[in-house]
Order: C-alpha cells, then structure tokens, then sequence
C-alpha cells in the first residue's frame, strides 16, 4: 500500500465516517425503543400486539437485511398512491429507509435476545425476592432486570456491531456513507486492494472502539455481580 | 496403490492440457445487461443487445467461441484486471483514465451523454441543476463527470448500481434529473418517458469522459486487442457492422 495513495484516499474515504456514525446511532436508538416496547408486549402476552410482534421478528430474522432496504426504499415508489401522503418525505429519503430497515432490523434480533435473557433468569429468584418481602415490581427492578441485563449486554454488544457493519448495505440505495465513497473512490481509481482493504480498516476501527465501549460498561453496570 | 496414484496423476496432467486448449479458443466477455439497446437481458433469459450481437460477430470472424458474464458495471474492469474474464463490451467509454488500467479496442461506436428530467421541473440548461440531485451510475463516466464539473457547483451526485434504478428513482421523484449515454437515456425517454420527460441542455461530448467512444477493455498488452481490433475492422467492411448498427439504432430502415 503507497502511502501517496493512503494519503489520497483516506480523506475521501472520512467524509463517509459521519454517515455510517450517524446511521449506526440512530438506527440502534430506534431498534431498541422498539425491542424494548416489543419484549414487554411479548412478556406481558398482550394478545393481537402480541401475534403482530411475532409476525415482526419472523420477517425480519427471516429475511437478509439487503432484501428489506430494496424493499423499503423501491416498494413504496410502486404506489403512486403512497407518494401523496405525508410519509413520502421521508420515505424519499435514502437516509430515513436505510434508518428504517436497520432499526427493524436490529429491533427483531434484540427483542429475541431481551426475552430470552428475561426467560433464562430462574423462577427460584422471583421466588426468594418475594420471600424476603419484595413487592412484585421490587423484585423486576431490582433482583430480575438486573440479572437479565446482565445476560443480554455482552449479545447486544454483538448486536451494535453487526449493525454498524450492516449500515455498509446503505451504499447500494445511493447513500454516500464509509462504503459508499469507497465504492465511488474504487470506480474512480481501480485500486479495488487498496480502496477496500482501506475502508475495511476503518470498520475496523469502529469495531474495536465499540468493542471497548461495551465492556466499558459492562465492567460499570455489572459491578454489583462482582 | 501406487498404480492408481499414477493414473490418477496422468488424468489429471491431461484434463489440465485439455482445458488450455479450449481456453486458447474461449473469449470470456463480461457485461453489465441493464442497458438497453446495448446489453439487456431479454425475454428468453438471453443476453441481447448492439454489444452482444457485436461480441458474437467478433468472435465466428475470430472462429473463437465466447461465453458472456453479467457483473455490476464497477467490477467489470477490476474483475478484468483479476483475470476473471478476457474482455468487456458493456457500452464502455474508452477514456484516458480507463487507458491507465487497461487497453481498448478500437472504438466500435460514437457516444455523447445527455441530462433527463421531469419536463414540469423546467430545468433548461445544465447550470439550472444548481442544488439538485442528478441520479448516475456508479463507476461510470458520467458520475465522473458529475463529480468533477459540477458537484463543486452544488449538484448532489447520487450513485445507482444501474441506469434504469436510477431512472426509476427519478420516475418517483427522489433525484431531479439522469446523467446518461444519450442512447440508453433516449431509448429510456421512447420507452417509459411517457412524455413526461424530456433532455435537459445540449448533448455533451468531452473526450476525457464520453467523445472517444465505446471500446473493449482488455488486459494491458493483451495481444487480444489485435484480433478484436482486425476483426472489427473486417465487420465494418463487409457490411456486418452496418447491419447490427440498423438492427438497433435505425429500426425503421432495417425493417
């Protein structure tokens, strides 16, 4: 790798830094909104909310992530009809489907992942909460969400990541993020190693740095089980 | 054991002769089809198009036998350089930056590029894109274009895998405008316009992007380019060039 070219590159390559950033944020802060409104429609088995929450995270666990950005960017344009409501501002926006599909997306895999961490915490601890004469929403706050917590943070970790590395599909519906320019930087140049293998670095990066942030607060929020 | 070792070993030697020998006869081309009239896939699932009737042609003259791949447009020249086929013809102009990576043939067909719109937007020439977003096609020449004359101008470049995304984005209002072939975008405007689009501006001819031509990239001093280059001139003497040219681009006359 010349460093010329690294010098040439890498600016270019930056500019699409803020878009991955802000994409991997939001989309995160929207899928956990949702995975946390889902798992307690699913923990408290509200019934039709319920079958439509169920039906939310077939789809989207079911299907690649790429298939439901093409969707949600191309299909409504098949709707004329669509394109007259007041949802078509932001449906024309590549940024907002992009957002859309990686926040569904991430809000179907975290809601398997916070009910099963609800799940996996023992009856028995319900139990001795209670014992010890704990109120019902005594026991949840301080003896059940803590535990379960505990088992979902280092999966939601992973969780954040896949999802920072999903944002690269934003490039394929126009959006000019990390991989967008890296896309456009190897069809001006035709340096396909140096382009990818640079931009793969700097997912890198971001990988490492989340990597630590995670167990940042992990070692922080689970102090009490140490 | 050793035996079977042996005939194993002499198989082998010999399936790998063979295959260089039907190589030394094969021309891979490779070709992005979502380009009408030059490379589409048609009803039948075949490729069809000005390119792939003009590659079939090349090689009966070149008695060679040709088997077409259909890639995004931007890898088609990485995916040469990988040696992953032996030539493009995907309606691609031949331009001194394209020069540096690989070798053309010599031009098959001249080309300009036009700018499309919504007819209601009533953009009249091209300084009126000022602010707007113009849909092209990632690693081609007119996203190049775009992005070295008028992006410091304040035109949003919008990259597309294909052309016809990019029309559809503008069918349904999400960019202003398609910088494209004039061919392709007037094959477009016929087609699926609906006389609702029209060309913006004068068609642009700059031959660091799109006045040379079309070419066929191959590997730098491929002694490829010689035969496409004999066989291409020999199409264009016996007629077969002009008749492929009618069949596509003057379908009244050759009707």
């Amino acid at each position: 790798m010349m460093p010329e070219s690294l010098q040439e590159y890498l600016p270019q390559l930056l500019k699409g830094l803020q878009t991955t950033l802000e994409l991997t944020f939001a989309s995160l802060l929207t899928g956990l909104v949702l995975a946390l409104l889902f798992t307690l429609i699913l923990s408290l088995r509200f019934k039709p909310l319920e079958w439509l929450v169920r039906l939310q995270i077939l789809l989207f666990t079911g299907t690649p992530l790429l298939i439901q950005i093409f969707l949600i960017y191309y299909g409504p344009t098949q709707f004329p009809i669509l394109q007259e409501t007041v949802f078509w501002p932001l449906l024309s926006e590549p940024w907002f489907c992009a957002m859309l599909a990686l926040a569904l997306n991430s809000a179907a895999y975290s809601t398997q992942l916070f009910k099963g961490a609800i799940d996996a915490v023992s009856a028995g601890e319900w139990e001795a909460a209670l014992a010890v004469g704990m109120t019902r929403s005594q026991s949840l706050t301080r003896i059940i969400l803590p535990h379960a917590f505990r088992r979902a943070l280092p999966a939601y970790g992973n969780e954040m990541i896949l999802v920072m590395k999903g944002t690269s599909l934003a490039s394929t519906i126009t959006l000019m993020d990390l991989m967008g320019y890296a896309a456009r930087l190897n069809a001006q140049t035709y340096d396909t190693l140096t382009v990818f293998t640079l931009a793969g670095l700097i997912y890198l990066t971001l990988t490492g740095i989340l990597t630590l942030i995670v167990r940042f607060i992990e070692r922080k929020a689970l102090a009490f089980s140490n | 054991m050793k035996k079977l070792f042996a005939s194993i070993l002499t198989a082998s030697v010999v399936t790998i002769a063979s295959i260089q020998v039907q190589a030394a006869e094969t021309i891979r081309f490779a070709t992005e089809a979502t380009y009408p009239p030059f490379e589409f896939v048609g009803k039948d699932n075949q490729l069809e198009g000005f390119d792939i009737d003009l590659a079939n042609a090349i090689c009966s003259e070149l008695k060679a036998e040709c088997t077409f791949s259909n890639q995004p447009f931007d890898s088609l020249i990485p995916s040469l350089k990988f040696r992953r086929f032996d030539a493009v013809i995907s309606g691609m102009d031949i331009t001194p930056d394209r020069l540096k990576q690989v070798d053309f043939s010599s031009p098959y067909y001249e080309n300009s590029a036009i700018f499309v719109a919504d007819k209601n937007d009533k953009l009249t020439s091209i300084d009126a894109l000022k602010g707007k977003s113009v849909g092209v096609q990632n690693g081609s020449t007119h996203q190049q274009y775009v992005i070295d004359k008028l992006e410091s101008k304040g035109v949003k470049v919008r990259p597309y895998d294909t052309f016809q995304n990019a029309f559809l984005d503008m069918t349904s209002g999400r960019v202003d405008a398609v910088f494209a072939d004039t061919a392709v975008a007037k094959e477009w405007l016929a087609e699926r316009g609906e006389g609702q689009y029209a060309q913006v501006g004068p068609e642009i001819k700059d031959a660091n992007y799109f006045g040379i031509g079309y070419g066929i990239a191959v590997r730098k001093k491929d002694e490829l380019k010689m035969k496409l280059d004999a066989a291409l001139s020999t199409l264009k003497e016996n007629g077969t060039y002009q008749k492929i040219y009618d069949k596509y681009f003057n379908k009244a006359s050759a009707a």
